[in-house]
C-alpha cells in the first residue's frame, strides 16, 4: 500500500509538526494541515506568486512572496495596469487573513446555538435537502440570497444559480453594481468608464475617489497624472477626507444634499443655456419638463438654503462645469448611503445628461461584456431594501443563503435584522468566518480563502478590458469548499434536467479564460506597454501575442497576474435618459431636508476610512492598530468635531463624551479637526464587532436611526441627531476606569 | 559611494497610509497590547505626523506629512549613543544594531524627529502576524530601541544579487517597502548623488523642504510640497 | 561561623560546576541522532561534492540540508546490502519520513549570514568553517569553529573585509 505524504502527516498530526518546528528539517516536509511555520528552519526559499486582492472592487493584481512555499507578505505587481505595482493597506495585510485563528476549519452546524463541526458531505446533504424541500414544493419565492462579492464572475455564478433553481430572490451586494442598478433606471447601461484622456473636469459627488470607490489606485494615478495636464478635480462632500486633500475645489455640502446641489449646478446650465443641445434633444426624454422644474425650483438661493453652500459658491462651481469641454460628474455607492440616495444619484445622472456625457466613455464592442451576456440572459437581481421590507414583514422566509454579506454589521437595524433571522428556519452562510451575520446562521460552509481559489476578475473601468487572476497562492489549508463548486453541485441535484458546462468553478474560469483567448485581442500584462506603432500595426491585423496556445495562455496569465486589452477602441457614451416622474414637486416632497439642525443637537456624519471596507477590517490586527493612529486613538472610537463647535458645548479635546442617540449612548474620544462641518460629528465606521475578530470600540451604525435609501435599501449614515451628553462628559474618565488618552506626541514637528 | 536618500512629494501623497502598513508587516514591528497603546507605546517606523490644518471652515486646507527617520547626515542620535549601536553608515544610512543596544533610550530624547520607538515589553503577538513574519529582519527583544533603517536588510540582499550577477547595484534592486508600495509614486527613493537617479532628480525641486531645518541635522529624507496650490 | 559559610560557598561552586561538567547538554553520544550519516562514505568514497547535497551554498543565503525526497534520489535500493548504517535510510526512504536534522551551524535571527556572498562571492573554501568533513565518518557531533562574533570578525579583518555592523546585522 502506498501512504503518501498528506495520508502520513494526517496520520502523525500535529505531535510531529511541533517537533519539525525546532528542526532543520520542517521546511521540506510539507505540512499542509497544520500550518506550522516552518520558516525560521527551512531552506528559505523564496518564490513569488502573482494573484489578486477582493477587499474592495478596485481589483489589483498581488505579488505575494512565498517562502518555503508559505506565503508571508503582499505587494502590488508591478506588471499590472491596474495597480502599476502599488498597493494599499488592506492589501498589504491580507495575507494574515490566512492564519486567522478564527477562521473556520470547516463546515458546521449549529445545535442549540452551538457549532459543530460536521463532514463536508453531511453539510451538504443538510444544503441539499433543505433547498430541495422547498424547490419541489414550487415555493422558490421563499427563498433568499444575499451574497456580497466584488468579483463579476462570481455574480454571474450566483445568477447562473437563480436561473436554474428559479429562486428569483437574488441580492447581489456589489460596489460597482449597486449603482448600476441606478443607471438602469435612467439611462439604461452604466458608462464603462470616466474618460482620463478626454475629461477637463470630474465633480466628485460624496464619492472618496482614492480611498473607498470603483478602482482607488487606478484614479489615484490618473488624477496625479492628469492634474499637471490642466484636468481638474472638484469635490462635494461634507468632509475633508483624503481625496479631497486632493482636490484643486472643494464644496462643503450639507450631508445628504448632494442632489440639491447637483440639480443648482443643472439651473445654471440652463439658465446659461450652455448645455448639449444635440444630446439633450435626442436622447433626454421629458426635457422640457425637467428644465422648468429646475429653472422654477432650483435657483441659486433656494439652493444655498437646501444645500449649505453660498450662492455665489454654486455659481462659481456651474460655470466652470459648463465651460469645461469635458465634464463628467461622478457618484459611487457612497452617494446611496442616505435616505435620499437615490435621487441624489438621478440628481448627479441628469447632470450628466445635461453635457451629453462628455466626460464618459464606453468600450467599443466590448468582449468582456459580450461574453458574459452569452453566459447569461438578463436575469434581474433585486435591491436590499426588497429583501429588507421582505423581513420585516409578515410573509414568512423559508430559507436564506448568505455568502460573505456581513449585513447585520452594516446595517443600523443590528437588533432587529437579528431578530427577522432568527425566525428563518434555515440559514446557510458560506462565510470563512462567524461574523455577525453568519452567527446567525444553520449551517456553514466556509469558503476558501482568497488565496486558496481561482477567480477572475474583469473589469472595464479603466477604458479598457482587464481580466485579473485570482489564483490559489497555497493549497487550501483547511477543509473548505469554494463557494462556487457548492453552487454547481447543488444546480446539479436540483435541476437535473439543465445541463451545466462546467464541473467545478475553475472550469467555469478556464472557460471564460479561454473565451478571452480564443478572440485573439489583448495582451499580457507582462508585456510592454504598446506603443503607438503597436497599436497602429495592431489595427491592420498584426499580432502581438507572445503564446501560441490556450495552455501558453493559460500559464502566461499566472506568470503575469492577468490579461488587458490596451487597444480597445472607445466610443462616445449616449444613453437614452427618462427620468419619468422624479424630478416633480410630488416625488420630492417625500425628501428629508437636512438644512435645520434642532438647537442643542449635533449631526451624527458615518464616514469610511480606506483601511475599512465593508466593515471587514477588524481581522486584521495591524489595520485595527493603525485606524486610529492618526488621532492617537488606538483601538477606541473617536469623533471629530469643529473646535468652533466644541466651544461652542465646551467640550475639550481629547475627553471622553458620551453620544447619546435614541437608541442609546457610546464613548467616544474627541478630537479637534477644523475641517469638520460645523454641526457635525464625523465618526468612523468599522470598529464595534460583537464576534468578528478584534472587538474594539462601538459602531456607530448601532446607534443611528434607521432609516436607509428605500430603493437601494443602503443604510443612511448621517441622519441621526446626536444629544450631547456633557453633564456625563466629566465623569466619563472615572466610568471607564482612569482611562488615560495620551496627548499627541508628533506634535508640532512640521515646520 | 552611494548616499541614499528619499524625497516625498507631499502634492503627489494621497494619505492612504499604505506605506505605514507596509513598514510595520516588513519589519515585524511589534503590536504593542491594548493598554500599552493607549499609554502612547504603539510602535510605527512610519507614521503620519498631526495634520496641519490651514484656514477655518470652509475654506480649510489639510497638509498630511507622512514621516519615518530622517537619516540625518548629521544626526543628533549617534552622538548621545554610549554602545555605538546606533551609528551613520558610509553609504548615509543611519544603522541600528539591535544586539548592541542597551536601552537607555539617550538617542529617543535626541531625536527632534521623535522616530525612534521602544520596545517596553515584550506583548504576544497576534498569531497571524507572527506567521508572516518576514524572516529578512529580525523580532527584536524587550528593551531595544528601533526606528527605520531605510530597510537594510534590502540593501543586503540587494548588493549580494548584484554582485553575484557581476554587475553595480541598480536603483530598482534596492527600493524600502513604503516606496514600493507607494500607489501615487509619490515616494522616491535612491542615490542622492547619481545624478541620473530619480530622486536627486525629484529632488532638485523649488518646492524642497525638510523638517526642523533650523536644527542643523541635515536630513536626508526631503518633502516636496506647493502651499500655494 | 565563618567556616561554616566558606562550606556553604564551596558547596554552591562544586554545585554548580558539577552541573555543568555532568548535566550541562552533552553532544558526545550520537545515540539520538536520526540518521548516522557519514560524509566520508558520500565524499571520499563515492566522491560526491558538497555542493550536490548542500545545494544552496552557491546560489542561496542558506546552505540547506537535504532531506528523504533528496535522499531517495539514491537510497531508494540498497546500494551496500550489507551496511547496517543504510538500511535506516533505506527503511525511511521506503517510509517516507521525514528526518529531523540536528543544525549544529546556526546564526541568531538578527545576523544575515549568506552561503553565497561567502562561498561564491568570497571564494571561501567550506573547510574555513566547516573544517574538513571527508573524513568525518560519525554524525557531526560539534561545531569545528565557534560561531560566534569574533570568529567573523577575526577573518574579517585579516581579509581586510567591511566590518559595519550594519553588513550583517538586520
Amino acid at each position: 500500500m502506498q501512504i503518501n505524504r498528506r495520508d502520513f502527516m494526517k496520520l502523525l498530526g500535529g505531535s510531529l509538526a511541533g517537533l519539525a518546528v525546532g528542526s532543520a528539517a520542517g521546511a521540506i516536509m510539507k505540512i499542509p494541515k497544520s500550518m506550522e511555520p516552518v520558516l525560521y528552519s527551512g531552506p528559505r526559499k523564496e518564490t513569488w506568486k502573482m494573484t489578486a486582492c477582493t477587499m474592495c472592487p478596485g481589483g489589483c493584481s498581488l505579488k505575494i512572496r512565498l517562502i518555503d512555499n508559505l506565503p508571508i507578505q503582499a505587494f502590488g505587481n508591478p506588471l499590472s495596469p491596474v495597480n502599476e505595482g502599488g498597493i494599499c493597506s488592506m492589501g498589504i495585510a491580507s495575507v494574515a487573513r490566512l492564519y486567522h485563528p478564527e477562521r473556520l476549519t470547516g463546515p458546521m452546524k449549529n445545535i442549540n446555538g452551538k457549532f459543530v463541526s460536521i463532514s463536508y458531505d453531511e453539510a451538504y446533504k443538510i444544503l441539499k435537502d433543505n433547498l430541495s424541500k422547498i424547490i419541489n414544493t414550487n415555493k422558490q419565492d421563499d427563498i433568499f440570497i444575499v451574497a456580497q462579492t466584488e468579483s463579476r464572475l462570481r455574480s454571474e455564478m450566483f445568477k447562473k444559480f437563480s436561473e436554474v433553481t428559479g429562486i428569483k430572490n437574488l441580492v447581489i451586494d456589489n460596489f460597482k453594481a449597486n449603482t448600476s442598478k441606478i443607471y438602469k433606471k435612467a439611462a439604461g447601461e452604466k458608462p464603462d468608464f470616466i474618460d482620463f484622456d478626454k475629461c477637463d473636469y470630474l465633480l466628485n459627488f460624496g464619492s472618496q475617489i482614492m480611498e473607498v470607490s470603483e478602482n482607488p489606485l487606478y484614479f489615484t494615478r490618473k488624477i496625479i497624472e492628469h492634474r499637471s495636464k490642466g484636468f481638474k478635480l472638484a469635490a462635494v462632500q461634507p468632509k475633508l477626507t483624503p481625496s479631497i486633500s486632493k482636490a484643486d475645489d472643494w464644496i462643503p455640502v450639507l450631508p445628504a444634499a448632494y442632489g440639491d446641489f447637483a440639480l443648482g449646478i443643472a439651473y445654471v446650465l440652463l439658465r446659461d443655456e450652455q448645455y448639449d443641445k444635440a444630446f439633450v434633444e435626442k436622447y433626454f426624454t421629458g426635457f422640457n419638463d425637467f428644465k422648468q422644474f429646475i429653472l422654477d425650483n432650483y435657483y441659486p438661493d433656494k439652493v444655498q438654503e437646501l444645500t449649505g453652500v453660498s450662492s455665489d459658491k454654486v455659481l462659481e462651481v456651474g460655470r466652470a462645469f459648463e465651460k469645461a469641454s469635458a465634464p463628467a460628474a461622478y457618484f459611487d455607492e457612497s452617494l446611496l448611503y442616505n435616505s435620499n440616495g437615490t435621487l441624489n444619484a438621478m440628481a448627479v445622472i441628469a447632470l450628466n445628461a445635461l453635457k451629453g456625457f462628455q466626460g464618459y466613455g464606453n468600450i467599443k464592442e466590448n468582449l468582456i461584456q459580450s461574453i458574459l451576456e452569452k453566459e447569461n440572459k438578463d436575469n434581474e437581481e433585486i435591491s436590499f431594501a426588497d429583501f429588507r421590507e421582505r423581513l420585516a414583514g409578515s410573509k414568512p422566509i423559508e430559507a436564506l443563503i448568505i455568502s460573505d454579506s456581513n449585513f447585520v454589521f452594516n446595517n443600523t437595524n443590528k437588533e432587529d435584522l437579528k431578530k427577522q433571522l432568527s425566525k428563518i428556519p434555515f440559514i446557510v452562510s458560506f462565510s470563512s468566518f462567524v461574523d455577525e451575520t453568519t452567527a446567525n446562521a444553520h449551517l456553514i460552509i466556509p469558503d476558501h480563502d482568497d488565496f486558496e481559489k481561482f477567480d477572475l476578475l474583469v473589469d472595464e473601468s479603466m477604458g479598457m478590458p482587464t481580466a485579473t487572476l485570482l489564483q490559489p497562492v497555497v493549497d487550501h489549508y483547511y477543509n473548505t469548499v469554494d463557494t462556487g463548486d457548492v453552487l454547481i453541485s447543488l444546480m446539479k441535484d436540483l435541476k437535473s434536467s439543465t445541463k451545466i458546462p462546467y464541473e467545478t468553478y475553475n472550469d467555469y474560469i478556464k472557460q471564460i479564460a479561454n473565451k478571452i483567448y480564443s478572440t485573439h485581442q489583448g495582451i499580457l500584462m507582462d508585456q510592454n506597454k504598446p506603443t503607438v506603432i503597436e497599436k497602429g500595426l495592431r489595427k491592420i491585423g498584426w499580432q502581438t501575442e507572445s503564446y501560441s496556445s490556450f495552455d501558453d495562455f493559460w500559464d502566461g496569465i499566472q506568470d503575469a497576474g492577468g490579461w488587458w486589452n490596451p487597444f480597445a477602441d472607445k466610443i462616445s457614451y449616449n444613453p437614452k435618459v427618462n427620468f419619468d416622474s422624479t424630478f416633480s414637486k410630488e416625488n420630492l416632497k417625500q425628501k428629508k431636508l437636512f438644512a435645520s439642525l434642532p438647537n442643542k443637537k449635533l449631526r451624527l456624519n458615518i464616514f469610511k476610512k480606506n483601511l475599512d471596507y465593508k466593515g471587514s477590517m477588524s481581522i486584521f490586527p495591524v489595520l485595527v492598530e493603525q485606524f486610529g493612529s492618526r488621532w492617537q486613538t488606538f483601538y477606541k472610537l473617536w469623533a471629530e468635531i469643529n473646535p468652533d463647535t466644541a466651544g461652542k458645548y465646551s467640550l475639550r479635546e481629547r475627553s471622553i463624551v458620551f453620544l447619546r442617540t435614541d437608541k442609546g449612548k457610546f464613548p467616544v474620544v474627541l478630537v479637534y479637526n477644523p475641517s469638520v462641518m460645523p454641526g457635525n460629528i464625523d465618526i468612523p465606521f468599522g470598529l464595534g464587532h460583537t464576534n468578528f475578530g478584534d472587538n474594539c470600540g462601538a459602531n456607530p451604525l448601532d446607534y443611528s436611526d434607521d432609516v436607509f435609501d428605500k430603493a437601494s435599501g443602503m443604510p443612511s449614515f448621517s441622519e441621526t441627531l446626536i444629544d450631547l451628553d456633557s453633564a456625563s462628559s466629566l465623569t466619563a474618565q472615572v466610568m471607564t476606569g482612569g482611562m488615560k488618552v495620551t496627548g499627541t506626541q508628533n506634535r508640532s514637528i512640521y515646520a | 559611494m552611494p548616499r541614499y536618500g528619499m524625497v516625498i512629494d507631499l502634492n503627489k501623497c494621497n494619505q492612504c497610509e499604505a506605506c505605514i502598513t507596509a513598514c510595520k508587516l516588513e519589519n515585524n514591528v511589534q503590536i504593542v497590547s491594548k493598554e500599552n497603546a493607549e499609554m502612547g507605546r504603539a510602535m510605527f517606523w512610519m507614521k503620519m505626523l498631526d495634520t496641519n490644518y490651514e484656514g477655518s471652515y470652509p475654506d480649510v486646507r489639510a497638509e498630511n506629512v507622512p514621516a519615518l527617520c530622517m537619516q540625518c547626515d548629521e544626526p543628533s542620535c549617534i552622538k548621545v549613543c554610549p554602545v555605538r549601536a546606533t551609528f551613520k553608515r558610509d553609504d548615509g544610512i543611519v544603522a541600528q544594531i539591535y544586539p548592541q543596544c542597551i536601552g537607555c533610550r539617550y538617542c529617543m530624547a535626541n531625536c527632534p524627529y521623535t522616530a525612534k520607538v521602544f520596545n517596553w515589553f515584550k506583548d504576544e503577538q497576534p498569531v497571524e502576524n507572527e506567521k508572516c513574519n518576514n524572516i529578512d529582519v529580525s523580532v527584536r527583544p524587550k528593551g531595544v530601541v528601533e526606528k527605520c533603517t531605510f530597510c537594510i536588510h534590502r540593501l543586503q540582499i540587494a548588493k549580494e544579487k548584484a554582485k553575484a550577477e557581476k554587475r553595480e547595484i541598480r536603483e530598482e534592486d534596492y527600493q524600502p517597502a513604503c516606496a514600493e508600495v507607494c500607489a501615487s509614486k509619490a515616494i522616491y527613493f535612491g542615490d542622492l548623488d547619481d545624478p541620473h537617479s530619480k530622486v536627486s532628480k525629484a529632488m532638485h525641486d523649488y518646492r524642497k523642504f525638510t523638517l526642523q531645518e533650523d536644527l542643523g541635522t541635515k536630513p536626508k529624507v526631503y518633502y516636496l510640497s506647493a502651499k500655494s496650490e | 561561623m565563618k567556616n561554616k559559610l566558606f562550606v556553604l560557598i564551596l558547596f554552591v561552586i562544586g554545585a554548580a560546576v558539577g552541573y555543568f561538567i555532568f548535566n550541562h547538554k552533552s553532544t558526545s553520544s550520537t545515540d539520538d541522532y536520526p540518521v548516522p550519516f557519514s560524509h566520508y562514505v558520500h565524499t571520499s568514497k563515492h566522491k560526491i561534492k558538497c555542493v550536490n547535497c548542500h545545494r544552496g551554498v552557491e546560489t542561496d543565503a542558506r546552505a540547506g540540508i537535504p532531506n528523504i525526497d533528496y535522499c531517495s534520489m539514491c537510497h531508494s535500493t540498497l546500494i551496500n546490502p550489507a551496511s547496517k548504517r543504510e538500511k535506516i535510510i533505506y527503511n525511511l526512504v521506503k517510509e517516507n519520513k521525514p528526518i529531523v536534522w540536528k543544525v549544529h551551524y546556526t546564526v541568531p535571527d538578527y545576523v544575515y549570514f549568506s552561503h553565497r556572498r561567502h562561498v561564491k562571492l568570497g571564494k571561501l573554501d567550506c573547510t574555513a568553517c566547516h573544517g574538513d568533513m571527508t573524513k568525518q565518518d560519525s554524525p557531526d557531533l560539534k561545531n569545528f569553529s565557534p560561531i560566534m562574533m569574533p570568529f567573523c570578525f577575526n577573518c574579517h579583518e585579516q581579509k581586510d573585509i567591511t566590518t559595519d555592523c550594519g553588513n550583517c546585522h538586520h
